[in-house]
């Protein structure tokens, strides 16, 4: 068994909806995350999968220690990140970084490129000289495949390509060397080449420098290729979390069976897909029982009832109904 | 294979941009036709012309671009030519377009249905009643209640709002619909359910469309035909079938490599090195050259036209292998 480096606990996450002046006062909170607990192994990818709205950038953020908002227990390595003082959180700063979908937003356009990669430096490491700082950077840009590194240092953002911006944002997360990467739909903007490019880079790049993925995305035919367990969100829930493999191949929850249905590839042919209707609720509206109960298209009496208790078959935590053990799992889901 | 007559038919259409006080070309010798009921894919990465080809199409080419030659036969009239009254007769009446950015564009004080109904009275000659019971056919049409037409655009979802925009679309019977990234905003669910709904006003209204989109994966789940794009050529065209099974441009055949698949053995993606030549820089030669694993002296010195790979299944590439043999 691999060792764990992050450990989440029941954790949830509240909003306080804003609601204008009459209705202020009121109880608005919104449960954007609710009670969730998974694990991430040292040296893994972990896929969080799910719609928008599901609250998969929230637990992202969360993770990151970014929420006052989160309760319960988020433990990396030893420590917990929500009860941390303050010298303890900047350290955990530079241990975990974050990586962010769009490339062109999230660089200053006025800043040069070493100004973007060393700020981390500048921040968490102030007694670095300029040349030890310079060299780092320059490591940081080797690494991501700008070469010769030095070319790079004055030039500005715009000056750089789709792909390349993305290059040097996650050069920008990898300056400080840290131990646990939040990746948060980090292809998603770029076209099906690039896309590949990136990913291929931080695959190379974790093996290279060891370092653990949470990776948020939507797309699921890429988690294939990347990730070792994946992590099927729904409206603040975990539905079922276990090897990449496996869960794609035989997926025990009607949710994950539906997203796997629609997703487009270019071996299928015309057909009419079963898609499911309508639309994921909005968190302050959770309908009873199983929160996916509206829309499954297996749905049963007691899903509208009880909410169902997380169940661990083979290596798998799944949350349904329909999982009664592992006898029954057997029958009723794999295709063999 | 779809034998219907062509509704639209593009004849070596060329248009170019001013950057600074020098004209680019954007666009080179682009030639397609679309038949009546199919769904036609406009395919490619981002800078490729895609957006540019139906917006040149459609006559609505930007201040600082303009049509350099060619044709876009639309129902007797040469699109290209036509004056801008005569043009406002064929938009949205004859011809609709979907937006990626329609997201946005609906008017957010005033109720759903009263938009539609707007663009009926005003453009199709409907009386007020009539509009409205036209409304609630669309809305149940597009999968909506039609008693959500009453909403305003805020009640709505992102999902539920590109249906309206489908249904605005429509609303007119045009013969011809482009449709333009019009999920990318989407989720994957939504995207699949807006999918579902443009295939069934394909099948049910024998409603012709041009399906733009970057999601190659995508393009294969909807189209008929697709044409990929690259540096502002079209570069393999063909049936869905053909291109994405037998790819015959080097180009294409990567890009197909390229995408992540659902089944069979997990290999390495593999990425296109380099990158699309820039508006500023046509090369001489085959625009793809520089990235491509076969080229030689011949395509250094001429682009290549588009050659037949096999009946209906073109390429522009003087390397063409025979991806058809043994398999028909």
């Amino acid at each position: 068994m691999k060792a764990s480096l992050v450990n989440i606990r029941n954790m949830s996450v509240w909003f306080q909806a804003r609601t204008g002046i009459v209705r202020r006062g009121k109880n608005n909170a919104v449960r954007a995350v609710d009670g969730i607990d998974f694990e991430m192994f040292s040296g893994e990818t972990l896929a969080l999968v799910g719609e928008s709205g599901s609250g998969k950038t929230t637990v992202g953020r969360a993770v990151m220690g970014l929420l006052r908002e989160a309760a319960g227990e988020i433990w990396y390595k030893d420590l917990n990140v929500l009860a941390a003082d303050r010298e303890n959180r900047l350290r955990l700063r530079t241990k975990m970084q974050m990586i962010f979908q769009d490339p062109f937003d999230a660089m200053n356009p006025r800043e040069t490129i070493f100004k973007i990669v060393s700020e981390p430096l500048a921040i968490h490491c102030r007694n670095l000289t300029p040349a030890a700082q310079r060299k780092r950077v320059c490591r940081a840009l080797a690494d991501v495949g700008m070469t010769p590194p030095e070319d790079f240092l004055g030039r500005f953002p715009h000056e750089l390509s789709g792909g390349q911006r993305q290059r040097v944002l996650i050069a920008g997360a990898l300056v400080l060397e840290p131990d646990l990467v939040i990746a948060d739909e980090p292809v998603s903007m770029l076209d099906a080449s690039l896309k590949v490019e990136i990913l291929n880079l931080l695959m190379k790049l974790q093996k290279k420098r060891n370092f653990t993925q949470l990776m948020i995305t939507h797309d699921l035919a890429l988690t294939r290729y990347v990730a070792d367990r994946i992590a099927i969100m729904y409206l603040g829930k975990l539905l079922e979390i276990g090897p990449t493999r496996d869960v794609l191949a035989r997926p025990y929850h009607p949710y994950t069976q539906s997203l796997i249905k629609v997703v487009p590839t270019v071996d299928k042919a015309w057909e009419e897909k079963a898609v499911l209707s309508g639309e994921i609720p909005h968190p302050s509206n959770v309908p009873p029982g199983c929160r996916f109960h509206p829309r499954c298209p297996q749905v049963m009496e007691i899903c509208r009832k009880k909410i169902p208790e997380p169940m661990i078959v083979d290596q798998r935590m799944v949350q349904c109904h329909l999982v009664k053990n592992a006898d029954n799992k057997r029958k009723g889901f794999t295709n063999e | 294979m779809n034998t219907q007559p062509s509704i639209l038919t593009v004849d070596n259409l060329t248009a170019e941009f001013r950057l600074g006080e020098i004209y680019y070309p954007a666009l080179h010798d682009l030639s397609f036709d679309i038949r009546q009921g199919e769904i036609f894919g406009l395919a490619g990465e981002s800078g490729c012309g895609k957006s540019t080809t139906a917006t040149a199409v459609m006559n609505m080419l930007p201040e600082n671009g303009r049509i350099k030659a060619g044709r876009a036969m639309f129902e007797g009239h040469n699109l290209l030519t036509l004056s801008e009254k005569e043009l406002r007769r064929i938009w949205w009446g004859k011809i609709a377009m979907i937006f990626q950015g329609s997201l946005n564009s609906l008017n957010p004080v005033r109720r759903v249905g009263s938009q539609i109904a707007e663009v009926l009275v005003l453009k199709g000659g409907l009386s007020k009643p009539q509009a409205r019971e036209k409304v609630n056919e669309l809305f149940s049409l597009i999968g909506i209640r039609p008693d959500r037409s009453r909403d305003y655009p805020h009640e709505f979802s992102g999902g539920m709002r590109q249906r309206v925009m489908i249904a605005m679309a429509v609303c007119l019977d045009p013969g011809l619909v482009i449709a333009d990234e019009c999920t990318t905003a989407l989720d994957v669910m939504i995207q699949a359910q807006i999918v579902n709904l443009l295939k069934h006003l394909n099948q049910t209204l024998g409603l012709s469309m041009i399906f733009i989109n970057h999601d190659l994966a995508l393009v294969a789940e909807i189209c008929h035909r697709v044409a990929i794009m690259y540096a502002g050529r079209i570069v393999e065209m063909g049936s869905v079938g053909d291109v994405f099974a037998r790819p015959a441009h080097p180009y294409v055949r990567q890009l197909v490599q390229a995408l992540p698949l659902m089944e069979g053995p997990v290999d390495r993606l593999k990425s296109i090195p380099g990158s699309p030549p820039r508006l500023q820089e046509t090369p001489r030669g085959c625009p793809f050259l520089p990235r491509c694993i076969d080229g030689d002296d011949a395509c250094a010195n001429q682009v290549p036209p588009m050659l037949p790979v096999h009946p209906g299944h073109y390429a522009a590439c003087f390397k063409n292998k025979d991806v058809h043999e043994g398999s028909r």
